[in-house]
């Protein structure tokens, strides 16, 4: 390696990019109460600032290789073996990408905000930092500490600036997500001092833990701890009622933020922890989670097809794209693992440009209910345009980019779970229905009502801040070997050790399957 | 022992009652305006303060011992003890100053009152025989049952001082009950020492232990009424909400402060040898007051009754740290000191939001505060989001050293019934948080005037954020310095 | 040291049992071999036959409490003399100089009470040694 590039490797990128935002919120604070028209540009080039150092590291990522890279390490206390260890691998790598790309649309999103100006776009960057603290730590107590305090802005975002029954979705989203991560924190402590007792000190690095080996019954209780808590911010199936409350209520940002990011904070840590640290227990629980995974899928597919009101339709799509991430997850095979990350991101860019649309409309006629609105292509082809588009990428057409996820996760679970990518795949069929019949009652046919026919068709900014995610919609769903690339090193690594640690075989395509579950079917 | 230790050992008591006499001597004698009372507290404050100091510099390690034959101790432990409990009532004075200085002549027995108070804390703390706990408890207590009822102008604050006194009273009856049983089974009431009680705990054997568990019972009683652990906290709520606005934060504060010392030293250093009998006692006292306390803070209608079911759930996650007996000692003392600070700063808010004099403060008092006084609803934000141990506040710092020792402790259930209460109990700090930002006034409601903060009080709240948050980021230094606050 | 010999107290012991023995007999005693003729005037509280016009137990002005709290300091202090003087020599300087500082806090305490008003029973008077202003409620305060 030769000198630049090792300078460039020991320059602290990752606390950089958590620090950015974060700064940039205290920056906003301090504004002046009667500039307030300097509040959306600082905190719009904060976060364009950090989308850069996010290019950065993207364009100086090592492709091919498997563990964390840009790897920082503080100690901070011996004694309890806390240290500020940051790292990120191809799967936060993505994630970390995502979160920056969407931030800057969702503040430029949020020029309909008009109170309390500067604690809004404070508390979107204070989020923005916890979100991207939460994908590069790499100390559980750290994580945590992230995962916890991107709480507080949040809940503000939602009870503050949000809809009419904001105050009661902001407690739920609170009191949900707390009670899972609750249960996180003990079983992180119970980890960390069962550590101790093997390596003679406690530790909470994650990369020291996976040199631990915990008792078959210590996997199953840690197991159930971190993924109750990632489960409820995934949703994974009967945990996903604060959702749709805190999607519908929160304003168009806070929507866009919390289907495009906050949910595939849970969906990563099942991932980065569940899968890495509890082998044993993962491969014994799949056919559960299995189950959960495509409840979800078509609970979430059903209920979203007879939701009158269109916000309250794209957050239950998104408990069922969900719930496609978590089965590709839980198929424990090369394909399905990097589908599910795939997906992440799809779902994250789709819906995230849902929302925004939903909210565009909105603002227009302040109201949701798919009924107020018929025909409107005729008097806004631009956002006619737009939806369509979009939702045919959300419902996983080629050659967008949902299909390719979608695709990649029904090849993996097929290999190891035949039963259940069967079940899922009627999901895609139903996303269609779903979607495109709400389009058809929305745009299509004659105007029905009168208020819509003066309706302006996009602005500027609105096209401007759907246009890089249509562009990256289409990219990643003709091109998306360059993600699959960054990922496949990461998702083997967390296989090799599932394989390592268990008596489990990844299936291949043309190698029988080898799971209990397999086995006992006739 | 080092003769010239004698007086030493007890100067940041000498210092602080020094300061008492000169302050109602000049007082009578020159009725002087409130500034003077200020530098004579102050004073006092101060070297008490630096009396602490210099005891934790020069005996925290190992030329400590007791001293006025095993009465007194000097160690780590009663030194940070002076440390954390001077500054808290220095701050807690200036919380209250608009209140004592409302009080005309009678503001100087306040701010005596206040440093009897610290002194006797201090006293607990560094007490190392039954005898002289008791008396520290006493002068402690004493002077808190009057400053309960200070301004004497409403019934509530009556009943309030009078509820505290009598269940005090109550509760140092059971205490010395204790003391005298102890003293029955192992024939001293001394703890260090040749034939001190921990001396012979470790070296006998007891074949009936059942007076030497009866006392033992007795004591945690006695000072888990001091703490408000449930089931003895019933006082709590009513002596808080009814205590001027001013005096609840020192009085909120000092308890738990002085309790806990005297709790932790005699639990550990004393009766350490008998640490299988009383950990599962202190385990199911820690549950069920994070239980109890959580569950009742949730129906609660009024701020500061809120903030007292929610100081009994505190006192459950600090005995929470005691179960891992002498080990948790220093994760005791970080949660408690920065509880005190937090509880110290939410009551000073309540007493600006709802008057120095006032004992209720209901919550519709908070309704839209985030727009009234952003800073003081700032202030409060981060005092209950600390109480509620959200990361990056010293609340969630302590939390995690108290559960890591409870785990180390082999308490996991205990744990889990903690953190299942922390959730629970997001939903009443949430709850305050609605009221002060998502809340509008009610139409019609009559409000209090816009709240007046005093310097005091805003330096107080100054003080309180910059500690929440400089030990909730980097929580490390102060436990590295605490793991020598050990008792003998 | 734990193993105190209780012997020691016996005699206490016994005072004590003797006492509380006698007491309770002679009262029973009285009771049992007394005559008892009881006549309406025999059960008025006055022999003399003065009808009493008011209960007996009555409310007290509240300054007699304050005298006899006062009392109460003194009298402890009486109680540290006495323990003080019985070994003075054995005590020596150390032990007059802990009595001075003992009685100088007591005379600091009288004083700060004498200065403060708490010893004038006159309550027009006493309004002088306060303030005006807070002076009003003070004084209405200690004479409820």
């Amino acid at each position: 390696m030769d000198a630049p590039l090792r300078a460039a490797m020991d320059f602290p990128i990752l606390s950089v990019i958590v620090l950015l935002p974060a700064v940039g919120g205290l920056m906003v604070l301090a504004l002046p109460r009667r500039r307030g028209e300097l509040v959306l540009p600082v905190a719009l080039a904060l976060s364009l600032i950090t989308l850069g150092a996010a290019c950065w590291l993207l364009a100086s990522f090592e492709t091919g290789v498997a563990g964390f890279q840009f790897e920082e390490q503080v100690i901070w206390y011996e004694p309890w073996g806390v240290s500020y260890h940051l790292g990120v691998d191809g799967i936060s790598l993505l994630m970390v990408l995502l979160t920056a790309f969407l931030f800057p649309i969702a503040l430029l999103a949020s020029t309909s905000i008009t109170t309390r100006v500067r604690g809004y776009f404070a508390s979107m960057l204070f989020l923005e930092a916890g979100i991207l603290g939460v994908f590069v730590a790499l100390d559980l107590l750290v994580f945590f500490a992230f995962w916890e305090v991107m709480l507080v802005p949040m809940y503000f975002i939602i009870g503050i600036w949000g809809g009419e029954r904001r105050i009661y979705a902001a407690l739920k989203f609170f009191l949900f997500t707390a009670l899972g991560s609750a249960l996180m924190l003990a079983g992180i402590l119970a980890l960390a001092l069962t550590a101790g007792d093997q390596l003679g000190r406690p530790t909470f690095d994650f990369v020291e833990l996976l040199g631990v080996d915990l008792g078959r019954a210590a996997q199953f209780w840690l197991f159930g701890a971190f993924a109750l808590s990632f489960g409820i911010k995934v949703p994974v199936f009967p945990l996903h009622t604060w959702l749709p409350d805190a999607h519908v209520e929160a304003p168009t940002a806070g929507s866009v933020i919390l289907a495009g990011v906050l949910l595939k904070m849970g969906a990563y840590g099942l991932i980065r922890f569940n899968l890495t640290l509890f082998p044993e227990a993962t491969v014994d629980l799949v056919p559960l989670l299995a189950v959960l995974a495509v409840i979800g899928i078509i609970y979430g597919a059903v209920v979203a097809t007879v939701q009158k009101d269109i916000k309250r339709l794209v957050a239950y799509s998104s408990v069922s794209h969900l719930g496609f991430v978590v089965l590709g997850i839980f198929a424990l095979t090369s394909q399905g693992l990097q589908g599910g990350v795939i997906q992440m991101v799809n779902h994250g860019l789709t819906t995230g440009a849902l929302f925004l649309l939903v909210g565009m409309i909105y603002e227009r006629r302040h109201t949701r209910q798919i009924a107020d609105y018929g025909g409107l292509a005729t008097v806004m082809p631009l956002f006619a345009g737009a939806f369509l588009f979009v939702s045919l990428a959300s419902i996983g057409l080629p050659p967008l980019n949902g299909f390719v996820g979608e695709f990649l996760v029904l090849l993996g679970s097929y290999l190891s779970l035949p039963g259940y990518a069967v079940a899922a795949s009627l999901g895609v069929v139903l996303a269609a229905v779903y979607l495109l019949w709400a389009y058809q009652r929305m745009f299509t046919g004659p105007i029905t009502v009168e208020a819509n026919r003066g309706l302006a068709d996009l602005g500027f900014r609105e096209v401007a801040l759907l246009a890089p995610i249509v562009a990256l919609v289409l990219f990643l769903g003709i091109f998306p070997k360059p993600a699959l690339d960054r990922v496949e090193p990461a998702v083997q690594g967390i296989l090799d050790r599932i394989e390592m640690t268990t008596d489990y075989q990844v299936p291949q395509f043309g190698i029988e399957a080898d799971l209990p579950e397999a086995e006992a079917r006739p | 022992m080092n003769g010239s230790l004698t007086f030493l050992s007890v100067a940041p008591e000498i210092a602080l009652a020094a300061a008492v006499v000169l302050l109602l001597l000049v007082e009578v004698t020159f009725k002087p305006r409130a500034w003077a009372w200020a530098v004579v507290a102050g004073a006092g404050l101060a070297a008490g303060t630096a009396l602490s100091a210099w005891q934790w510099v020069a005996h925290r390690g190992a030329d400590t011992g007791t001293f006025w034959n095993g009465m007194i101790a000097v160690d780590g432990f009663a030194a940070l003890a002076g440390l954390l409990v001077f500054p808290l009532a220095g701050l807690g004075l200036m919380s209250a100053w608009r209140l004592a200085a409302s009080q005309g002549r009678r503001g100087a027995e306040f701010i005596a009152l206040v440093l009897l108070a610290a002194a006797g804390a201090h006293l607990m703390a560094a007490a190392a025989d039954f005898i002289m706990l008791f008396i520290g408890l006493e002068v402690f207590s004493l002077s808190l049952y009057v400053l309960a009822g200070f301004t004497r102008e409403r019934v509530d604050a009556d009943e309030a001082s009078l509820k505290y006194f009598l269940l005090g009273a109550f509760a140092s009856a059971v205490f010395l009950y204790g003391v005298a049983l102890v003293f029955a089974a192992t024939g001293s009431t001394t703890f260090y020492g040749d034939g001190g009680i921990a001396d012979y705990l470790a070296g006998t054997v007891i074949f009936r232990p059942g007076v030497l568990l009866a006392g033992l019972a007795l004591l945690l009683v006695g000072l888990a009424f001091k703490v408000s652990a449930a089931p003895f906290h019933v006082w709590a709520p009513d002596v808080y909400q009814g205590a001027p606005g001013g005096v609840t934060g020192f009085l909120a504060a000092a308890a738990k402060v002085a309790g806990f010392a005297a709790l932790a030293r005699v639990l550990t250093a004393v009766l350490g040898a008998r640490a299988d009998d009383w950990v599962p006692a202190v385990a199911v006292l820690a549950a069920a007051s994070v239980v109890v306390g959580t569950l009742l803070a949730i129906v609660q209608d009024d701020v500061k009754r809120l903030l007292a079911y929610s100081s009994v759930a505190h006192a459950g996650f600090i005995l929470t740290a005691l179960v891992a007996g002498r080990g948790g000692v220093g994760d005791m003392w970080f949660y408690l000191a920065t509880y005190a600070v937090q509880v110290l700063g939410a009551f000073t808010v309540a007493a600006a939001v709802s008057g120095d004099r006032a004992g209720r403060s209901p919550l519709a008092h908070w309704a839209g505060l985030g727009r009234r006084a952003p800073w003081l609803a700032a202030a409060m934000t981060l005092m209950l989001l600390a109480m509620a141990g959200i990361p990056l506040t010293a609340g969630f710092a302590g939390k995690v050293a108290v559960f890591r020792a409870a785990i180390d402790a082999g308490y996991l259930w205990l744990v889990i019934v903690a953190v299942l209460a922390t959730v629970a109990g997001l939903f009443f700090y949430l709850r305050v948080i609605v009221a002060m930002y998502l809340a509008s006034p009610e139409e019609g409601a009559s409000l209090p005037a816009s709240p007046a903060v005093g310097w005091g009080a805003r330096f107080v709240l100054a003080v309180a954020a910059a500690a929440t948050l400089v030990f909730g980021i980097a929580p490390w230094p102060l436990l590295e310095v605490l793991r020598d606050a050990l008792p003998l | 040291m734990p193993q105190t010999d209780l012997s020691a107290y016996l005699p206490i012991a016994l005072m004590f049992v003797l006492v509380v023995g006698f007491s309770v007999v002679s009262l029973f005693l009285a009771r049992l071999v007394a005559p008892r003729h009881p006549t309406p005037e025999k059960v008025e509280p006055y022999e003399c036959g003065i009808v009493p016009l008011q209960e007996p137990v009555q409310r007290f002005p509240v300054k007699f409490y304050l005298v006899a709290m006062l009392y109460v300091i003194f009298d402890i202090e009486i109680v540290f003399l006495f323990a003080w003087a019985a070994s003075f020599d054995d005590l020596g300087w150390y032990g007059l100089a802990a009595v001075g500082l003992f009685t100088f806090l007591l005379i600091e305490t009288l004083v700060y009470v004498w200065r403060r008003g708490a010893l004038d029973w006159n309550l027009p008077r006493r309004r002088r040694y306060q303030r005006a202003g807070a002076a009003a409620g003070d004084a209405e305060r200690t004479a409820a």
